[in-house]
């Protein structure tokens, strides 16, 4: 009974990518399910298009590159708040986690206001910036659950055989938490590369991000190409992002 | 004398006030020497073996390891080996990598490193498990691994935090001599802190024994046992009776008085007037035939069967309640409730403690 309904709920859930797979296929001008034909066509077109492409790699250079900074961030913000008797620490965890609970149109809109203010406005490192502010708080509750779990006398034993503070973080404190911090990239580095709201207000031509790009070509286009992307996305993930997943996040100790 | 760890007057007060944790705490230890710090849970033993780790900063006094004083000096400069109640073992390394950690940080170089894990981990018995992963030991296993961890550094100190009280008790017996023997075969001095008194009364040459951050008695187990000096030792280690009353007559024969009217004559020379409390432990009362003079008789109200020995309450003809415990053994006979006794003490066996 239980097993029927689990099979029921995974079918529900999976059932929309299989859709978008099988319609990336199709050989008709438009998606349809069940496809019609088999073709490459979709796929061809795709790749022969310069603004896709393009668009793949400033989407791809902007969220490694928030996520590096996000790992950073938030991963020493997660240490402070955890470690150090900080006044209004339950404030400040709510205040940074806020961005996930506030509606992005408006924060977008706010960011596009401060970026214009201070001049940064229609440049990468600004898209960089307004990604970080995003996607940190996803490190930090990440890590922070790793450091919950994590005992501080771990810590002391290697400060008491000898080891300097620099020292016990890299070689005994990361490497524990490194669980948390990957698995915070990797919730980062996707929310980054799949964001739409917020970069729309910030973006410029030659900043065309690849949500960005897609959302431009379905006004006018509605062909299958859509179709193809999201199937190479998917099959991206599960060449390159599931084995890195199952390797560091999968039970570990 | 030179101390090879001295405390002056190390204090430690949490913010918001309130009593101190440690309260202006004196000892001095001898080189060698294997000290236990007892007391009951929050009297401070703990915060004071964290001061001397240095990862507790002491609100005020000293602390001085061989003449020099380490108050300021970061826990990772203080050359002390520490066994932490979970034994804190790296869990993302081989037991041979969490020996070499502390090697490695002190920069020994290489040869020396593997003479040394080598010799920590035959100390310890556990030359065949050096590639093992902590979580693939048994307890008393990590606990080993723990104790080799900090003594393949040549530690100048010893500090050990409730290492035994995750362990079964058969394995906790077992540790306490394997770790009394290993320090006496180096010879470093040791700091041990346990809420066990058995474990303090077996293991140490010295015992302290502190509540609420002060320090109570100072003394060897048997002083300890044998001479409490507070009514708090005498009450926390082993077990005694105690009898409220007050001493009077002064003089060089002060004789304690049970409101009931019990008259216990003491040696020494107690306060006179004072009221306080008498304490008499179980086993040095004896059952006497009822001819003996100086007996007290008494009726038997509860006995209590343990293991290798019964345990019996009596009331006192005046009264007063006590109890008194009588081994098994060939030809003593279980007594039964509600039978006539008579019993005895020595006077040099009772302490009075006023207040």
């Amino acid at each position: 009974m239980l097993k029927a309904l689990n099979a029921v709920i995974i079918i529900y859930l999976l059932a929309p990518i299989l859709v978008v797979v099988a319609t990336a296929f199709t050989t008709t001008a438009y998606p349809v399910f069940p496809p019609e034909g088999f073709t490459f066509r979709w796929f061809e077109k795709f790749l022969a298009s310069r603004e896709f492409v393009e668009s793949i790699k400033v989407s791809a250079l902007l969220a490694t590159s928030s996520t590096f900074i996000a790992a950073i961030l938030g991963t020493s913000s997660a240490i402070a708040l955890t470690r150090f008797p900080i006044p209004g620490k339950a404030l400040i965890s709510a205040l940074l986690l806020s961005p996930i609970l506030f509606p992005t149109i408006v924060l977008g809109l706010a960011l596009l206001v401060f970026s214009t203010r201070i001049g940064l406005s229609g440049t990468f490192l600004n898209l960089v910036c307004a990604h970080v502010v995003l996607i940190t708080p996803f490190v930090i509750r990440m890590v922070m659950v790793s450091l919950a779990r994590f005992d501080p006398a771990i810590e002391e034993a290697a400060r008491n055989l000898g080891a300097g503070r620099w020292r016990t973080f890299f070689l005994i404190t990361l490497p524990l938490i490194r669980p948390g911090v990957l698995a915070g990239s990797v919730f980062a580095f996707i929310l980054s590369f799949d964001e739409l709201v917020v970069t729309l207000f910030l973006t410029a031509p030659g900043l065309q991000t690849l949500p960005i790009r897609i959302y431009t070509y379905v006004e006018y286009s509605s062909d299958p190409t859509i179709s193809a992307i999201s199937t190479a996305l998917i099959a991206a993930w599960l060449v390159i992002g599931l084995p890195v997943y199952a390797r560091f996040l999968s039970v570990r100790r | 004398m030179t101390w090879d760890l001295e405390l002056r007057g190390v204090t430690k007060r949490y913010d918001g006030g309130g009593a101190p944790a440690v309260d202006a705490i004196d000892l001095g230890v001898e080189s060698g020497e294997f000290i236990a710090l007892l007391g009951p849970s929050g009297c401070g033993k703990t915060t004071t073996l964290r001061m001397v780790a240095g990862f507790v900063v002491p609100s005020a006094g000293r602390i001085l390891l061989r003449g020099v004083d380490i108050t300021d000096v970061p826990p990772h400069r203080r050359d002390m080996g520490m066994v932490f109640q979970n034994y804190a073992l790296f869990p993302h390394m081989t037991v041979r990598g969490n020996i070499e950690f502390g090697l490695h940080s002190h920069k020994v170089g290489k040869e020396e490193t593997a003479r040394r894990v080598a010799r920590a981990l035959g100390l310890v018995g556990l030359t065949a498990f050096e590639k093992r992963y902590p979580r693939e030991l048994s307890g008393g296993q990590q606990q080993r691994v723990a104790v080799a961890r900090v003594l393949a550094l040549d530690p100048k100190l010893l500090l050990f935090d409730e290492p035994l009280s995750n362990l079964d008790a058969k394995l906790r017996g077992q540790m306490r001599h394997e770790i009394r023997k290993l320090q006496k075969e180096i010879g470093v001095t040791t700091l041990f802190v346990t809420h066990d008194q058995d474990e303090a009364l077996t293991m140490a040459d010295r015992v302290v024994v502190l509540n609420q951050g002060r320090i109570e008695q100072i003394g060897t187990p048997v002083e300890i046992y044998e001479h409490p000096q507070t009514r708090f030792v005498a009450d926390f280690i082993g077990t005694s009776n105690f009898l409220a009353g007050s001493v009077s007559g002064g003089g060089d024969d002060p004789v304690f008085t049970t409101p009931g009217g019990l008259r216990v004559a003491l040696t020494g020379s107690p306060a006179r007037e004072a009221s306080g409390v008498l304490a008499i432990r179980p086993e040095k009362i004896e059952f006497v035939e009822s001819d003996v003079p100086d007996r007290i008789e008494a009726r038997i109200s509860d006995v209590t069967r343990l293991a290798g020995m019964i345990e019996y309450v009596l009331t006192l003809h005046t009264g007063d309640a006590i109890m008194i415990r009588e081994q098994r053994r060939p030809g003593v006979e279980e007594r039964a409730s509600g039978a006539l006794v008579a019993v005895r003490w020595r006077p040099q066996d009772v302490r009075f403690f006023a207040g």
